[in-house]
Protein backbone atom coordinates (compact mmCIF):
# COMPACT_ATOMS: atom_id res chain seq x y z
CA UNK A 1 0.00 0.00 0.00
CA UNK A 2 2.40 2.93 1.16
CA UNK A 3 4.73 1.29 -1.88
CA UNK A 4 2.71 1.76 -3.89
CA UNK A 5 1.80 5.13 -2.94
CA UNK A 6 5.47 6.52 -2.64
CA UNK A 7 5.92 5.03 -6.33
CA UNK A 8 2.89 6.62 -7.68
CA UNK A 9 4.30 10.06 -6.12
CA UNK A 10 7.51 9.66 -7.83
CA UNK A 11 6.45 8.88 -11.43
CA UNK A 12 4.01 11.73 -10.98
CA UNK A 13 7.14 13.91 -9.94
CA UNK A 14 8.76 12.71 -13.05
CA UNK A 15 5.88 13.83 -15.38
CA UNK A 16 5.50 16.96 -13.80
CA UNK A 17 9.07 17.52 -14.44
CA UNK A 18 9.21 16.42 -18.01
CA UNK A 19 6.33 18.74 -18.40
CA UNK A 20 8.01 21.71 -17.21
CA UNK A 21 11.39 20.67 -18.94
CA UNK A 22 12.39 21.42 -23.01
CA UNK A 23 11.29 19.02 -25.33
CA UNK A 24 13.67 18.65 -27.70
CA UNK A 25 13.67 15.00 -28.98
CA UNK A 26 9.94 14.18 -29.59
CA UNK A 27 7.06 15.37 -27.63
CA UNK A 28 6.91 16.05 -24.22
CA UNK A 29 3.54 15.73 -23.82
CA UNK A 30 3.29 11.73 -24.53
CA UNK A 31 6.36 11.47 -22.51
CA UNK A 32 4.49 13.23 -19.60
CA UNK A 33 1.23 11.31 -20.34
CA UNK A 34 3.31 7.81 -19.92
CA UNK A 35 4.64 8.72 -16.90
CA UNK A 36 1.28 10.03 -15.63
CA UNK A 37 -0.27 6.50 -16.36
CA UNK A 38 2.46 4.71 -14.07
CA UNK A 39 1.75 7.15 -11.37
CA UNK A 40 -2.07 6.33 -11.64
CA UNK A 41 -1.49 2.89 -11.60
CA UNK A 42 0.27 2.71 -8.91
CA UNK A 43 -2.46 5.06 -7.20
CA UNK A 44 -5.16 2.57 -8.13
CA UNK A 45 -2.97 -0.53 -6.25
CA UNK A 46 -2.99 1.74 -3.46
CA UNK A 47 -6.73 2.49 -3.64
CA UNK A 48 -6.19 6.00 -3.46
CA UNK A 49 -9.13 6.92 -5.81
CA UNK A 50 -8.99 10.63 -5.47
CA UNK A 51 -5.49 10.94 -6.49
CA UNK A 52 -5.61 8.47 -9.66
CA UNK A 53 -8.56 10.29 -10.57
CA UNK A 54 -6.61 13.50 -10.53
CA UNK A 55 -3.60 11.69 -12.52
CA UNK A 56 -6.13 10.45 -14.90
CA UNK A 57 -7.28 14.23 -15.59
CA UNK A 58 -3.75 15.34 -16.24
CA UNK A 59 -3.26 12.55 -18.88
CA UNK A 60 -6.40 14.03 -20.46
CA UNK A 61 -4.88 17.45 -20.43
CA UNK A 62 -1.45 16.06 -22.17
CA UNK A 63 -3.33 14.21 -24.61
CA UNK A 64 -5.02 17.24 -25.20
CA UNK A 65 -2.07 19.53 -25.93
CA UNK A 66 -0.75 16.92 -28.07
CA UNK A 67 -4.03 16.84 -30.35
CA UNK A 68 -5.22 13.09 -29.47
CA UNK A 69 -8.94 13.24 -28.89
CA UNK A 70 -9.54 9.60 -28.80
CA UNK A 71 -6.28 8.98 -25.87
CA UNK A 72 -7.96 12.23 -24.01
CA UNK A 73 -11.69 10.64 -23.82
CA UNK A 74 -10.23 7.18 -22.69
CA UNK A 75 -8.00 9.00 -19.74
CA UNK A 76 -11.30 10.82 -18.61
CA UNK A 77 -13.16 7.68 -18.92
CA UNK A 78 -10.52 5.98 -16.93
CA UNK A 79 -10.73 8.70 -14.44
CA UNK A 80 -14.92 8.55 -14.09
CA UNK A 81 -14.12 5.18 -13.36
CA UNK A 82 -12.12 6.21 -10.23
CA UNK A 83 -14.55 8.86 -9.47
CA UNK A 84 -17.57 6.74 -9.33
CA UNK A 85 -16.06 5.25 -6.10
CA UNK A 86 -16.38 8.14 -4.51
CA UNK A 87 -18.02 11.27 -5.65
CA UNK A 88 -20.73 10.26 -8.62
CA UNK A 89 -21.16 14.14 -9.53
CA UNK A 90 -17.31 14.63 -10.75
CA UNK A 91 -18.05 10.85 -12.53
CA UNK A 92 -20.72 12.36 -14.97
CA UNK A 93 -18.58 16.02 -15.34
CA UNK A 94 -15.47 13.28 -16.38
CA UNK A 95 -17.94 11.62 -18.75
CA UNK A 96 -19.71 14.36 -19.95
CA UNK A 97 -16.15 15.45 -21.16
CA UNK A 98 -15.22 12.11 -22.68
CA UNK A 99 -18.64 12.42 -24.41
CA UNK A 100 -18.18 16.16 -25.83
CA UNK A 101 -14.63 14.06 -27.16
CA UNK A 102 -16.11 11.47 -28.82
CA UNK A 103 -18.35 13.55 -30.44
CA UNK A 104 -15.84 15.57 -32.25
CA UNK A 105 -14.04 12.63 -33.40
CA UNK A 106 -17.05 11.13 -35.35
CA UNK A 107 -17.15 8.08 -32.63
CA UNK A 108 -20.99 8.19 -31.72
CA UNK A 109 -21.27 5.09 -30.89
CA UNK A 110 -19.03 5.92 -28.12
CA UNK A 111 -20.11 8.77 -26.61
CA UNK A 112 -23.92 7.17 -26.59
CA UNK A 113 -22.54 4.40 -24.41
CA UNK A 114 -21.00 6.89 -22.21
CA UNK A 115 -23.35 9.18 -22.34
CA UNK A 116 -26.50 6.74 -21.04
CA UNK A 117 -23.80 6.15 -18.61
CA UNK A 118 -24.10 9.29 -17.27
CA UNK A 119 -27.72 9.46 -17.49
CA UNK A 120 -27.99 6.30 -15.08
CA UNK A 121 -25.44 8.20 -12.34
CA UNK A 122 -27.63 10.96 -12.48
CA UNK A 123 -30.73 8.53 -12.00
CA UNK A 124 -28.95 6.62 -9.33
CA UNK A 125 -28.37 10.07 -7.55
CA UNK A 126 -32.07 10.70 -7.90
CA UNK A 127 -31.37 13.84 -10.16
CA UNK A 128 -34.42 12.86 -12.67
CA UNK A 129 -34.22 15.57 -14.76
CA UNK A 130 -30.53 15.40 -15.85
CA UNK A 131 -31.16 11.93 -15.99
CA UNK A 132 -33.84 12.14 -18.35
CA UNK A 133 -31.71 14.87 -20.46
CA UNK A 134 -28.58 12.68 -20.58
CA UNK A 135 -30.53 9.50 -21.57
CA UNK A 136 -32.32 11.50 -24.04
CA UNK A 137 -29.15 12.84 -25.83
CA UNK A 138 -28.10 9.12 -25.61
CA UNK A 139 -31.00 7.51 -27.38
CA UNK A 140 -30.90 10.30 -30.25
CA UNK A 141 -27.11 9.11 -30.68
CA UNK A 142 -28.33 5.33 -30.76
CA UNK A 143 -30.60 6.52 -32.96
CA UNK A 144 -28.03 7.89 -35.57
CA UNK A 145 -25.98 4.73 -35.77
CA UNK A 146 -29.05 2.67 -36.12
CA UNK A 147 -29.73 0.85 -33.12
CA UNK A 148 -32.71 0.66 -32.29
CA UNK A 149 -33.48 -1.66 -30.51
CA UNK A 150 -30.96 -0.12 -27.06
CA UNK A 151 -32.49 3.17 -28.13
CA UNK A 152 -35.72 1.74 -27.52
CA UNK A 153 -35.15 1.00 -24.28
CA UNK A 154 -33.01 4.11 -23.52
CA UNK A 155 -36.24 5.75 -24.42
CA UNK A 156 -38.68 3.53 -22.11
CA UNK A 157 -36.37 5.08 -19.16
CA UNK A 158 -36.62 8.68 -20.76
CA UNK A 159 -40.45 8.06 -20.71
CA UNK A 160 -40.85 6.56 -17.35
CA UNK A 161 -38.86 9.13 -15.81
CA UNK A 162 -40.93 11.61 -17.68
CA UNK A 163 -44.03 10.15 -16.28
CA UNK A 164 -41.98 10.59 -12.50
CA UNK A 165 -42.07 14.43 -13.33
CA UNK A 166 -45.65 14.37 -14.20
CA UNK A 167 -44.93 14.94 -17.98
CA UNK A 168 -47.33 12.87 -19.00
CA UNK A 169 -48.04 13.61 -22.73
CA UNK A 170 -44.85 13.80 -23.33
CA UNK A 171 -44.40 10.15 -21.47
CA UNK A 172 -47.41 9.18 -23.51
CA UNK A 173 -46.02 10.13 -26.79
CA UNK A 174 -42.84 8.65 -26.25
CA UNK A 175 -44.40 4.92 -24.90
CA UNK A 176 -46.84 5.04 -28.65
CA UNK A 177 -44.09 5.67 -30.62
CA UNK A 178 -41.97 2.90 -28.82
CA UNK A 179 -45.01 0.53 -29.52
CA UNK A 180 -45.73 1.18 -33.06
CA UNK A 181 -41.84 0.60 -33.49
CA UNK A 182 -42.21 -2.77 -31.84
CA UNK A 183 -45.17 -4.16 -33.34
CA UNK A 184 -43.29 -4.68 -36.63
CA UNK A 185 -40.27 -6.80 -35.16
CA UNK A 186 -42.28 -10.62 -34.29
CA UNK A 187 -39.97 -10.89 -31.14
CA UNK A 188 -40.41 -7.42 -29.53
CA UNK A 189 -44.60 -7.44 -30.18
CA UNK A 190 -45.40 -8.94 -27.38
CA UNK A 191 -43.95 -6.81 -25.00
CA UNK A 192 -46.34 -4.04 -26.78
CA UNK A 193 -49.27 -4.82 -24.42
CA UNK A 194 -47.12 -3.81 -21.31
CA UNK A 195 -45.47 -0.78 -23.52
CA UNK A 196 -49.76 0.14 -23.95
CA UNK A 197 -50.51 -0.43 -20.49
CA UNK A 198 -47.85 1.95 -19.35
CA UNK A 199 -49.14 4.65 -22.06
CA UNK A 200 -52.56 4.36 -21.10
CA UNK A 201 -51.45 5.04 -17.73
CA UNK A 202 -49.79 8.14 -18.62
CA UNK A 203 -53.55 9.76 -19.61
CA UNK A 204 -54.98 7.86 -16.93
CA UNK A 205 -53.36 10.53 -14.75
CA UNK A 206 -54.30 13.19 -16.88
CA UNK A 207 -57.70 13.09 -15.79
CA UNK A 208 -58.86 13.48 -20.01
CA UNK A 209 -61.99 11.13 -20.12
CA UNK A 210 -62.31 12.15 -23.73
CA UNK A 211 -57.86 11.39 -23.89
CA UNK A 212 -58.13 8.14 -23.01
CA UNK A 213 -60.90 7.01 -25.21
CA UNK A 214 -58.95 8.10 -28.25
CA UNK A 215 -55.95 6.94 -27.17
CA UNK A 216 -57.32 3.19 -26.45
CA UNK A 217 -58.60 3.54 -30.39
CA UNK A 218 -55.23 4.19 -31.09
CA UNK A 219 -53.79 1.12 -29.37
CA UNK A 220 -56.08 -0.82 -30.81
CA UNK A 221 -55.15 0.15 -34.38
CA UNK A 222 -51.48 -0.25 -33.13
CA UNK A 223 -51.90 -3.28 -32.18
CA UNK A 224 -54.97 -5.29 -33.05
CA UNK A 225 -55.08 -8.20 -30.20
CA UNK A 226 -54.61 -5.82 -27.62
CA UNK A 227 -58.23 -5.62 -26.95
CA UNK A 228 -58.50 -8.81 -25.74
CA UNK A 229 -55.70 -8.72 -23.32
CA UNK A 230 -56.20 -7.94 -19.82
CA UNK A 231 -54.15 -4.97 -20.19
CA UNK A 232 -57.02 -3.34 -22.00
CA UNK A 233 -59.27 -4.81 -19.61
CA UNK A 234 -58.18 -2.82 -17.08
CA UNK A 235 -57.69 0.47 -18.91
CA UNK A 236 -61.23 0.21 -19.99
CA UNK A 237 -62.45 -0.70 -16.48
CA UNK A 238 -60.51 2.37 -14.87
CA UNK A 239 -61.35 4.71 -18.10
CA UNK A 240 -64.96 4.02 -16.86
CA UNK A 241 -64.42 4.72 -13.29
CA UNK A 242 -62.79 7.70 -13.73
CA UNK A 243 -65.89 8.52 -16.14
CA UNK A 244 -68.47 7.80 -13.36
CA UNK A 245 -66.36 9.25 -10.45
CA UNK A 246 -66.48 5.99 -8.97
CA UNK A 247 -63.31 5.16 -6.29
CA UNK A 248 -64.39 1.96 -5.12
CA UNK A 249 -64.38 0.72 -9.29
CA UNK A 250 -61.26 1.93 -9.52
CA UNK A 251 -59.80 0.04 -6.38
CA UNK A 252 -61.86 -3.21 -7.98
CA UNK A 253 -60.42 -3.36 -11.09
CA UNK A 254 -56.92 -2.45 -10.04
CA UNK A 255 -57.27 -5.23 -7.19
CA UNK A 256 -58.19 -7.60 -9.68
CA UNK A 257 -54.94 -7.14 -11.70
CA UNK A 258 -52.80 -6.90 -9.05
CA UNK A 259 -54.00 -10.24 -7.87
CA UNK A 260 -52.64 -11.90 -10.88
CA UNK A 261 -49.95 -9.88 -12.05
CA UNK A 262 -47.94 -7.70 -9.38
CA UNK A 263 -47.53 -4.22 -10.27
CA UNK A 264 -44.35 -2.72 -10.50
CA UNK A 265 -43.40 0.29 -8.16
CA UNK A 266 -43.68 2.76 -11.12
CA UNK A 267 -47.44 1.48 -12.14
CA UNK A 268 -48.22 1.72 -8.64
CA UNK A 269 -47.30 5.40 -8.05
CA UNK A 270 -48.95 6.58 -11.12
CA UNK A 271 -51.92 4.39 -9.98
CA UNK A 272 -51.90 5.94 -6.79
CA UNK A 273 -51.86 9.45 -7.92
CA UNK A 274 -54.72 9.01 -10.93
CA UNK A 275 -56.79 7.43 -7.66
CA UNK A 276 -56.09 10.52 -5.83
CA UNK A 277 -57.03 13.08 -8.29
CA UNK A 278 -60.08 10.88 -8.59
CA UNK A 279 -60.72 10.85 -5.13
CA UNK A 280 -60.21 14.56 -4.63
CA UNK A 281 -63.00 14.90 -7.44
CA UNK A 282 -65.46 12.73 -5.45
CA UNK A 283 -64.88 15.09 -2.57
CA UNK A 284 -65.69 18.05 -4.18
CA UNK A 285 -68.30 16.45 -5.57
CA UNK A 286 -69.85 15.38 -2.44
CA UNK A 287 -69.38 18.98 -0.66
CA UNK A 288 -70.94 20.38 -3.59
CA UNK A 289 -73.85 18.14 -2.83
CA UNK B 1 -3.82 23.82 16.41
CA UNK B 2 -4.43 22.58 12.69
CA UNK B 3 -3.26 18.93 13.46
CA UNK B 4 -5.78 18.93 16.49
CA UNK B 5 -8.33 20.52 14.01
CA UNK B 6 -7.67 17.76 11.98
CA UNK B 7 -8.31 15.25 14.57
CA UNK B 8 -11.05 16.78 15.65
CA UNK B 9 -12.78 16.36 12.18
CA UNK B 10 -11.88 12.29 11.66
CA UNK B 11 -13.11 12.22 14.98
CA UNK B 12 -16.43 13.64 14.37
CA UNK B 13 -16.47 11.91 10.96
CA UNK B 14 -15.71 8.32 12.86
CA UNK B 15 -18.62 9.76 15.14
CA UNK B 16 -21.41 10.56 12.67
CA UNK B 17 -20.65 7.03 10.72
CA UNK B 18 -20.96 5.35 13.47
CA UNK B 19 -24.41 6.91 14.14
CA UNK B 20 -25.34 6.10 10.81
CA UNK B 21 -24.86 2.84 10.99
CA UNK B 22 -27.26 2.63 13.95
CA UNK B 23 -30.02 4.32 12.28
CA UNK B 24 -29.76 2.77 9.42
CA UNK B 25 -29.86 -0.69 11.09
CA UNK B 26 -33.15 1.00 12.71
CA UNK B 27 -34.23 1.92 9.62
CA UNK B 28 -34.10 -1.72 8.28
CA UNK B 29 -35.71 -3.05 10.96
CA UNK B 30 -38.95 -0.66 10.90
CA UNK B 31 -39.04 -1.16 7.33
CA UNK B 32 -39.07 -5.19 7.91
CA UNK B 33 -41.56 -4.31 10.81
CA UNK B 34 -44.21 -2.87 9.29
CA UNK B 35 -44.95 -0.33 11.22
CA UNK B 36 -46.13 2.96 10.51
CA UNK B 37 -45.37 6.57 11.61
CA UNK B 38 -42.17 6.91 13.05
CA UNK B 39 -40.72 6.26 9.59
CA UNK B 40 -40.68 10.28 8.63
CA UNK B 41 -38.80 11.06 11.81
CA UNK B 42 -36.10 8.13 11.21
CA UNK B 43 -35.95 9.11 7.64
CA UNK B 44 -35.22 12.78 8.60
CA UNK B 45 -32.50 12.28 11.05
CA UNK B 46 -30.62 10.11 9.01
CA UNK B 47 -30.71 12.58 6.20
CA UNK B 48 -29.66 14.98 8.47
CA UNK B 49 -26.70 12.82 9.62
CA UNK B 50 -25.55 12.46 6.29
CA UNK B 51 -25.44 16.07 5.07
CA UNK B 52 -23.40 16.76 8.83
CA UNK B 53 -20.96 14.26 7.28
CA UNK B 54 -20.63 15.76 4.10
CA UNK B 55 -20.27 19.03 5.31
CA UNK B 56 -17.30 17.06 7.95
CA UNK B 57 -16.04 15.81 4.31
CA UNK B 58 -15.83 19.20 2.89
CA UNK B 59 -14.17 21.04 5.56
CA UNK B 60 -11.80 17.52 5.40
CA UNK B 61 -11.41 18.28 1.74
CA UNK B 62 -10.09 22.12 2.17
CA UNK B 63 -7.92 21.00 5.09
CA UNK B 64 -6.78 18.45 2.55
CA UNK B 65 -6.01 20.99 -0.56
CA UNK B 66 -4.28 23.13 1.85
CA UNK B 67 -0.82 21.54 2.01
CA UNK B 68 -1.99 17.81 3.71
CA UNK B 69 0.43 14.89 2.83
CA UNK B 70 -0.55 11.80 1.05
CA UNK B 71 -1.68 9.83 4.16
CA UNK B 72 -4.41 12.30 4.68
CA UNK B 73 -5.14 12.44 1.00
CA UNK B 74 -6.17 8.59 1.44
CA UNK B 75 -8.03 8.84 4.68
CA UNK B 76 -9.93 11.34 2.98
CA UNK B 77 -11.10 9.34 0.01
CA UNK B 78 -11.66 6.44 2.14
CA UNK B 79 -14.70 8.34 4.13
CA UNK B 80 -15.98 9.83 1.35
CA UNK B 81 -16.00 6.25 -0.13
CA UNK B 82 -17.37 5.04 2.79
CA UNK B 83 -20.31 8.40 2.57
CA UNK B 84 -21.48 7.01 -0.79
CA UNK B 85 -22.04 3.79 0.55
CA UNK B 86 -23.94 4.86 2.76
CA UNK B 87 -26.23 7.44 0.60
CA UNK B 88 -26.60 4.76 -1.69
CA UNK B 89 -27.73 2.49 0.97
CA UNK B 90 -30.35 5.02 2.09
CA UNK B 91 -31.93 5.92 -1.14
CA UNK B 92 -32.48 2.01 -1.69
CA UNK B 93 -34.25 1.42 1.43
CA UNK B 94 -36.32 4.51 1.38
CA UNK B 95 -37.22 3.63 -2.66
CA UNK B 96 -38.51 -0.16 -1.27
CA UNK B 97 -40.32 1.19 1.95
CA UNK B 98 -42.30 4.05 -0.52
CA UNK B 99 -42.97 1.37 -3.16
CA UNK B 100 -44.82 -0.62 -0.37
CA UNK B 101 -46.54 1.77 1.16
CA UNK B 102 -47.83 3.07 -2.39
CA UNK B 103 -48.76 -0.38 -2.87
CA UNK B 104 -50.59 -0.30 0.09
CA UNK B 105 -51.74 2.82 -0.19
CA UNK B 106 -53.48 2.00 -3.41
CA UNK B 107 -55.22 -0.96 -2.97
CA UNK B 108 -56.16 0.05 0.96
CA UNK B 109 -60.32 -0.78 0.84
CA UNK B 110 -59.33 -4.79 1.27
CA UNK B 111 -61.24 -4.43 4.12
CA UNK B 112 -64.58 -3.08 2.94
CA UNK B 113 -64.54 -4.74 0.03
CA UNK B 114 -64.28 -8.27 1.83
CA UNK B 115 -67.50 -7.01 4.09
CA UNK B 116 -69.53 -6.17 0.68
CA UNK B 117 -68.15 -9.39 -0.78
CA UNK B 118 -69.51 -11.45 1.75
CA UNK B 119 -73.00 -9.72 1.72
CA UNK B 120 -73.31 -10.87 -1.93
CA UNK B 121 -72.16 -13.92 -1.25
CA UNK B 122 -74.83 -14.87 1.07
CA UNK B 123 -77.38 -13.73 -1.39
CA UNK B 124 -76.40 -16.03 -4.19
CA UNK B 125 -73.90 -18.39 -3.56
CA UNK B 126 -74.14 -20.54 -6.40
CA UNK B 127 -74.36 -17.99 -8.77
CA UNK B 128 -70.93 -16.18 -7.54
CA UNK B 129 -69.45 -19.62 -7.81
CA UNK B 130 -70.39 -20.27 -11.37
CA UNK B 131 -68.44 -16.78 -12.06
CA UNK B 132 -65.46 -17.62 -10.12
CA UNK B 133 -65.18 -20.67 -12.11
CA UNK B 134 -65.61 -19.13 -15.63
CA UNK B 135 -62.82 -16.13 -14.30
CA UNK B 136 -60.57 -19.16 -13.50
CA UNK B 137 -60.84 -20.96 -16.98
CA UNK B 138 -60.37 -17.70 -18.36
CA UNK B 139 -57.43 -17.23 -16.18
CA UNK B 140 -55.95 -20.22 -17.51
CA UNK B 141 -56.07 -19.95 -20.55
CA UNK B 142 -54.09 -16.86 -20.49
CA UNK B 143 -51.76 -18.14 -18.41
CA UNK B 144 -51.05 -21.06 -20.81
CA UNK B 145 -50.79 -18.12 -23.42
CA UNK B 146 -48.38 -16.31 -21.71
CA UNK B 147 -46.46 -19.74 -21.13
CA UNK B 148 -45.52 -20.02 -24.59
CA UNK B 149 -44.80 -16.45 -25.84
CA UNK B 150 -42.39 -16.87 -22.82
CA UNK B 151 -40.84 -19.74 -23.84
CA UNK B 152 -40.43 -18.73 -27.32
CA UNK B 153 -38.75 -15.40 -25.99
CA UNK B 154 -36.62 -17.58 -23.75
CA UNK B 155 -35.74 -19.65 -27.15
CA UNK B 156 -34.53 -16.07 -29.31
CA UNK B 157 -33.04 -14.60 -26.21
CA UNK B 158 -30.49 -17.52 -25.97
CA UNK B 159 -29.73 -17.50 -29.43
CA UNK B 160 -29.35 -13.24 -29.10
CA UNK B 161 -26.79 -14.07 -26.07
CA UNK B 162 -24.62 -16.30 -27.85
CA UNK B 163 -24.35 -14.21 -31.04
CA UNK B 164 -23.89 -10.98 -28.59
CA UNK B 165 -21.77 -13.42 -27.12
CA UNK B 166 -19.15 -13.62 -30.65
CA UNK B 167 -19.95 -9.68 -31.21
CA UNK B 168 -18.76 -9.05 -27.94
CA UNK B 169 -15.24 -10.92 -28.44
CA UNK B 170 -14.71 -9.60 -31.53
CA UNK B 171 -15.70 -5.94 -30.55
CA UNK B 172 -13.23 -6.51 -27.56
CA UNK B 173 -10.31 -7.60 -30.15
CA UNK B 174 -10.65 -4.57 -32.01
CA UNK B 175 -10.92 -1.98 -29.76
CA UNK B 176 -7.96 -3.75 -28.08
CA UNK B 177 -5.90 -3.13 -31.34
CA UNK B 178 -7.16 0.47 -32.41
CA UNK B 179 -5.42 2.18 -29.20
CA UNK B 180 -2.13 -0.15 -30.18
CA UNK B 181 -2.37 1.11 -33.33
CA UNK B 182 -2.69 5.03 -33.01
CA UNK B 183 0.11 4.74 -30.06
CA UNK B 184 2.50 2.66 -33.01
CA UNK B 185 1.71 5.59 -35.68
CA UNK B 186 2.01 7.61 -32.88
CA UNK B 187 5.71 6.29 -32.11
CA UNK B 188 6.59 6.32 -36.08
CA UNK B 189 5.59 9.71 -36.25
CA UNK B 190 8.19 10.72 -33.27
CA UNK B 191 10.54 8.65 -34.64
CA UNK B 192 10.43 9.96 -38.31
CA UNK B 193 10.87 13.49 -36.38
CA UNK B 194 14.07 12.56 -34.41
CA UNK B 195 15.72 10.99 -36.99
CA UNK B 196 14.77 14.70 -39.04
CA UNK B 197 16.65 16.40 -36.87
CA UNK B 198 19.25 14.01 -36.45
CA UNK B 199 19.93 14.13 -40.52
CA UNK B 200 19.57 17.84 -40.54
CA UNK B 201 22.31 18.47 -37.64
CA UNK B 202 24.41 15.97 -39.18
CA UNK B 203 24.01 17.85 -42.57
CA UNK B 204 24.69 21.38 -40.85
CA UNK B 205 27.68 20.10 -39.25
CA UNK B 206 29.43 18.73 -42.69
CA UNK B 207 28.51 22.67 -44.03
CA UNK B 208 30.34 24.32 -41.45
CA UNK B 209 33.27 21.87 -41.39
CA UNK B 210 33.19 22.51 -45.71
CA UNK B 211 32.77 25.86 -44.63
CA UNK B 212 35.87 25.90 -42.35
CA UNK B 213 38.22 24.25 -45.06
CA UNK B 214 37.51 26.58 -47.68
CA UNK B 215 38.18 29.64 -45.41
CA UNK B 216 41.71 28.23 -44.61
CA UNK B 217 42.51 27.07 -47.81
Amino acid sequence: MGDHEARGDDFEKKAEKKLSGWGIFGSKYEDAADLFDKGANSFKLAKNWSRAAQVYIKIANCHLKGDSKHEAASAYVEAANCYKKFSPQEAAQALNQAVDLFLEIGRLNMAARYCKDIGEIYHQEQDLEKASDYLEKSADLFDSEGQSSQSNSIKQKVAEIAAQLEQYQKANEIFEAIARQQINNNLLKYSVRGILLNAGICQLCRGDVVAITNSMERYQDIDPTFSGTREYKLLSDLAAAMEEGDVAKFTDAIKEFDSMTRLDPWKTTLLLRAKNELKKKEDDEDDLT
Amino acid sequence: MEASSWDALRKQARRLEAQLDDQMSAYRKLISMKSDGSENDIESDIERSLKQLQQVNSQMQTWVSSGGSEVLSHTLTRHMEILQDLTQEFYRLRSSLRAKQQHASLLDLRDFDRAKFDVEEGADSDQALLKEQAAISRSTGQMDTVISQAQATLGTLMLQRSTFGGITTKISNVSSRLPTINQILSSIKRKKSMDTIILSLVASVCAFLIFIYWMSK
